[in-house]
């Protein structure tokens, strides 16, 4: 039985692999297209599939080849496109709610497997509940479960619920979908005992059995949350490790430092894919850093305070101090490879994250995900000066401040943001500007969390995206001219502003 | 197929009887205090006057300001429409000028219209002087009677002068005070009589420069009669306009010719 | 205290004049479009109550403020727990009372609603206080000139719709009105009530928009004119819960109605002046001449319901800056220096409802329609939109002459289809 399970699964391996799914991806706008012959929609994903398959077998072929697309592969990724994209196929009525039992019974199953593992089952028993225990799955009935409720709910009460949930997944993500209790006990132990004041990377990894397969999304909240679950840093930490490879290792093949260095490049080139793809969407809906500040702005709300408005000097200046910041974090962290015996370089003490040595994120996370008991010490005196110790203070500071204050004035200043900021305005989601429809109410640049004033003042180019804007939509949300703000996703429709607050 | 059009003015009710490319017969009255009766007595006589009885004409339409008080039209039209037909019905009028006809000036007894075609005929956009009757008929006819005048002398008194002068009173109530003035200080009649005429003119230029003057010009309407309005006409405007001999019934005409591309009949298309 | 805006030391008695005469002739004329309209074919079964509504006395269970305009945010007197009347009038018998005590070179909308004043027993003298935004010329000086006869608000607007340059300065005349509009009527102003009027408001916006989206598929279900005396009804300071009551059931009657035929009328987007019962002229040419008007951008009509108030957070300062995005930002008055804002609805009504020709009014002596008509039929022209400009003021003596105008439009209209 299991030797029929494992062939099946060698021989359906392409299908798991990432290559795959970002095809499929591109092919999106052709399938959302319901102009289209409909016979041709669905007929295109299987014959894509099919050459695909035969492209893959065929590089496969070769040992390294396999073994470096392997790295690419997840079950992640077929189970999503086999929970997501028959939604696709179907108009929104009765059979398409009836579709969503689909990843709620998918969720359900995962979270009574993950409850049975915790009843400390011995490891390596096998039987048919590991397929339901993968946290892919688990993932991917979230993520379907989100994709296809987003034509029945309120944008606004949708993006809440997306919100909470990537919270959730990624603040706590490892306490619950470890693969098993082993797992767990084995990844607390290493973080019990750190062997520097910052976590290496081997004392977050989550380590799965198989093989070593490391999974990547851009922009994940720190990897300083007590566990990330399989979300593995964040993607100025993933800058960091590009610098930190030592090109003379490399040049002298080195199979350690290539091997990381080839996956934080891998890494890289996924993450330019996918900001392609979603451009600044990360920073609206999914990072826990963003979520927890609106909570701190949803007090002030509540007190009825009224929000500053920064000034376009103070604007720009968060922008370039990100930035500064962001490269300073990498330069330091070239510095890696020179580091001595002490961790010192040319006799200034520098940490080997150094960017993660200033961010809140590194303070804030643990708090939000242990309690009281993730508090970190704060830098010594020691590293650079005390520059570290006086920077995390400020960035703080300048964190509570511009989230109680100021509505998401910390959005200017993230770096990490800002690399998929470059593609709002020519990646694969559009925000666009019907000018004719507009009334001149300038209720868009009013609710705009990042004080953005190009949706409102732009008459001209339809192209209203900006760098800064996080697409948080509530611009669209609040516009009272119907059509006059439409979201698009390559070219298709995705909402559009509507009267009566239904941004659908 | 033959069509009547009957244009029922304020002064006098025109009618106009058409056959293929000829006109059959026409005829103009004064309007009168009842001008719908007098179109249905005007249709009669004219009617006589073709040998024609009523089943034999295939439509008749009405325009004018009188359009809608009679029920005898098969279609009603605005005098802007038929005066843009009839002006361009140059074989039927047997006259024409040699270029294409892109201003038409209609000065009837009450208003004055001026049309601005294109090239293809359709009318592009138009002007109209209907709040005041300074640049009217009626205000030449008030000055010759001010200057104790006939009609047709203070036509040839003005036709004699070469004065630019021009009569400042915007209304043709106010006019007459400006005359007394003129003559208590020595002016000419003649002169006077060109300065009314100049006056008209001026109007008549503006409106057509508001709807974007272009040649040729066709003047057609009762004004067109007036030998020296059309002079002061072509002055003020520094091109020559062509008024033809039937100016008088040109929208009648055009009515007719409508009623006959509304009914399906052949327009030589 | 607020401050007085003008200047105490040249306070005058307002001059009022009883004249009978008057009174008859403006009832005359109310009465003379009231029959007009009383042959129309097809009229909502409910109409009877808007046309009430018109003429309703103002009760004194709660004091009324009128006010000019569409920039006054009314939800500021509902909120107060007033009632607030339009006060422009739109008839011609009271533009002869106003011509001759101001002058008779400034727009009828200005001399008769003076006019209006001068009757000591209309309902501009039941008011408690004026609103007056300073839009204009002529409504800028009869702020003052008011001021003699009843507390008087200028509102100050921006020369300029830029909301980002002018919404410190839009806000704080807000704020000042609201200031001025607590000191005359003694309250206190609340957010809860504040909100609860912008919700009234919002829900008069949707029905507006439903019927006009409606009327733009069956022009036939309801008349232009019926639909703007409806609009207008919602101006009378009376009961808002009852209209919205009434005017659902016009509307889903409306729905209801299945035309027999296909409708082959010329469909027309009006613009231009303000329109105001009795005074329907332009209304009554446009459809006795065979066209339907299936939008427009009249602060008298649609356009005045058509957007809502937006607020995203709900402290004090927020609701003020919302107010006056909605009020004076999003206004398609041609008081402002850019006529961006009217082009754009024009010709995005023109596209949204496949309109085949734009009608301007232009009220005559009004220099800011009269201007903005040369560039608007420029730009349509370019657009190979057809237009044509009535232009006339409130006296009927030209409807004949601007019946011709129209149908000569109309029917180059039709031979184009």
């Amino acid at each position: 039985m299991t030797f029929i399970f494992e062939t099946l699964l060698r021989y359906l391996e392409p299908f798991s692999s990432g290559i795959l799914c970002l095809a499929v991806l591109f092919l999106m706008p052709l399938l959302l297209d319901r102009s289209k012959p409909r016979i041709l929609r669905i007929l295109i994903i299987p014959a894509a599939a099919v050459a695909f398959w035969l492209l893959y077998r065929h590089v496969a072929a070769s040992a390294p080849a396999a073994r470096w697309l392997g790295r690419l592969n997840s079950p992640l990724f077929p189970a999503m496109m086999i929970l997501v994209l028959p939604a696709v196929y179907l108009s929104r009525g009765r059979l398409y709610k009836l579709f969503l039992l689909l990843p709620a019974a998918f969720l359900v199953l995962a979270g009574l497997a993950v409850v049975h593992a915790y009843r400390g089952v011995p490891p390596g028993s096998g039987g048919f509940y590991w397929l339901l225990i993968r946290p892919s799955f688990l993932m991917a009935g979230a993520v379907s479960l989100a994709v296809l409720a987003q034509p029945l709910a309120s944008l606004k009460n949708f993006r809440r619920v997306v919100r909470v949930l990537a919270f959730i997944v990624l603040m706590y993500g490892g306490f619950m979908f470890r693969q098993d209790y082993t797992d767990y006990k084995e990844m607390l132990g290493r973080r019990a005992t750190p062997a520097r004041d910052v976590m290496t990377i081997s004392e977050t990894t989550p380590v799965v059995r198989e093989a070593d397969k490391l999974l990547h999304l851009p922009g994940a909240p720190c990897r300083f949350s007590a566990d990330g679950g399989y979300v593995q840093g964040c993607n100025m930490e993933l800058w960091q490790r590009v610098m930190q490879a030592s090109i003379l290792k490399v040049r002298a093949r080195d199979v350690g430092e290539t091997n990381a260095l080839a996956c934080a490049t891998g890494s890289v080139a996924l993450l330019l894919v996918l900001s392609f793809a979603a451009a600044r969407w990360w920073c609206g809906w999914i990072c826990p850093l963003s979520s927890m500040g609106d909570a701190l702005n949803g007090l002030r709300r509540l007190a009825g305070l009224p929000h500053l408005k920064p000034a376009e000097p103070v604007k720009l200046g968060m922008l370039l101090s990100g930035l500064s910041m962001g490269t300073l974090g990498m330069a330091l962290a070239k510095c890696y490879p020179y580091l001595d015996g002490n961790g010192e370089f040319m006799g200034c003490k520098i940490p080997i994250y150094p960017f993660c040595k200033i961010c809140p994120g590194q303070q804030i996370c643990p708090v939000a995900s242990r309690g009281p008991a993730g508090l970190q010490p704060l830098p010594g005196w020691d590293w650079l000066f005390g520059f570290f110790r006086v920077a995390v203070i400020a960035m703080v500071v300048l964190f509570l401040v511009s989230f109680l204050g100021a509505r998401r004035l910390w959005c200017r200043f993230c770096p990490m943001g800002m690399i998929s900021g470059f593609f709002n305005r020519g990646g694969m989601v559009r925000l666009r500007k019907i000018a004719r429809k507009c009334n001149h109410c300038g209720v868009c640049a009013e609710v705009c969390p990042m004080d953005i004033d190009t949706v409102r003042s732009e008459m001209i180019d339809e192209n209203v995206g900006s760098f800064h804007c996080v697409l948080c939509l509530k611009c669209v949300e609040k516009c009272p001219r119907d059509g006059c703000l439409v979201l698009e996703l390559a070219g298709g429709k995705v909402t559009e502003s509507r009267f009566d607050g239904k941004a659908k | 197929m033959i069509t009547a059009g009957i244009d029922i003015g304020s002064t006098t009710t025109k009618a106009v009887v058409l056959d293929e490319n000829a006109i059959m017969a026409s005829l103009v009255v004064p309007s009168g205090n009842l001008p719908g009766q007098t179109a249905v007595k005007l249709l009669a006589r004219v009617l006589e006057e073709a040998n024609l009885s009523e089943s034999d004409i295939g439509a008749i339409a009405t325009t004018g300001y009188g359009r809608r008080l009679v029920e005898i039209g098969d279609i009603v039209m605005t005098e802007i429409k038929a005066c843009a037909a009839g002006a361009l019905a140059g074989e039927i009028l047997g006259e024409a000028p040699g270029e294409r006809i892109h201003t038409v000036i209609d000065v009837g007894g009450q208003d004055t219209k001026v049309i601005a075609l294109d090239d293809a005929g359709d009318i592009e956009d138009f002007s109209m002087n209907d709040k005041c009757a300074a640049g009217t008929g009626r205000f030449l006819e008030m000055l010759a009677v001010k200057l104790e005048l006939s009609y047709e002398q203070f036509v040839e008194e003005a036709l004699k002068s070469d004065t630019m002068l021009q009569m400042n009173a915007t209304c043709a109530v106010f006019a007459e005070s400006e005359v007394v003035g003129l003559l208590a200080r020595g002016v000419a009649k003649a002169d006077i009589a060109a300065a009314a005429h100049n006056a008209i003119a001026s109007r008549i230029a503006s409106m057509a420069r508001r709807v974007g003057q272009r040649g040729a010009y066709c003047f057609v309407g009762g004004g067109a009669r007036n030998k020296a309005l059309l002079k002061a006409i072509e002055t003020t405007l520094n091109h020559p306009v062509y008024a033809p001999r039937k100016a008088q019934i040109v929208v009648a005409l055009g009515a007719a010719i409508g009623a006959r591309k509304r009914s399906g009949g052949k327009d030589g298309e | 205290m607020t401050e007085s805006q003008f200047d105490e030391r040249y306070r005058l008695p307002p001059y009022r004049m009883d004249d009978p005469g008057t009174r008859k002739r403006s009832r005359f004329v109310a009465d003379q479009q009231r029959e007009l309209l009383a042959n129309l074919k097809r009229r909502p079964a409910t109409i009877a109550f808007f046309e009430g509504l018109m003429d309703a006395p103002l009760q004194d269970s709660s004091p009324a403020v009128g006010y000019f305009c569409n920039m006054i945010p009314t939800e500021l007197v509902w909120a107060l727990g007033a009632r607030p009347v339009r006060l422009g009038c739109g008839n011609p018998a009271l533009v002869q009372p106003g011509e001759e005590a101001l002058t008779g070179d400034i727009c009828p909308l200005a001399k008769s609603s003076f006019g209006m004043f001068m009757d000591p027993e209309s309902r501009a003298n039941k008011c408690a206080a004026v609103l007056m935004p300073a839009s204009c010329d002529a409504k800028r000086k009869l702020g003052e000139i008011l001021s003699d006869y009843k507390p008087t608000f200028v509102l100050n607007l921006p020369p300029e719709q830029d909301a980002h340059r002018y919404i410190k300065a839009a806000t704080l005349e807000i704020e000042r009105l609201a200031g001025f509009l607590c000191d005359v009527l003694g309250r206190r102003l609340s957010r809860s009530r504040l909100l609860d009027a912008i919700e009234l408001s919002r829900r008069r916006t949707a029905i507006v928009r439903a019927i006009q989206e409606l009327r733009a598929r069956k022009p036939a279900a309801l008349s232009i004119r019926d639909f703007h005396l409806m609009i207008q009804a919602s101006f009378a300071g009376q009961d808002p819960e009852a209209w919205l009551r009434e005017a659902r059931r016009a509307l889903e009657e409306a729905e209801l109605f299945e035309a027999a035929r296909k409708r082959l009328r010329p469909r027309l987007v009006l613009t231009g002046a303000p329109i105001i019962w009795p005074n329907f002229k332009p209304l009554n040419l446009i459809e006795e001449c065979g066209a339907d008007v299936v939008a427009d951008t009249l602060c008298t009509g649609a356009q005045s319901c058509f957007d809502p108030v937006v607020y995203d957070e709900k402290s004090r300062g927020a609701l003020m800056r919302a107010l006056a995005q909605r009020y004076v930002f999003a206004s398609a008055c041609p008081c402002f220096i850019s006529q961006g804002v009217r082009t754009s609805r024009v010709i995005d009504l023109v596209e949204e409802f496949k309109a085949q020709g734009v009608v301007n009014y232009a009220l005559r002596l009004c220099q800011l329609f009269d201007l903005e008509a040369y560039r608007l039929s420029r730009i349509l022209k370019s657009r190979k939109i057809p237009f044509a400009n009535i232009r006339t003021d409130y006296s009927l003596e030209d409807t004949e002459q601007l019946r011709v105008r129209l149908e000569a439009f109309l029917e180059t209209i039709m031979e184009e289809k």
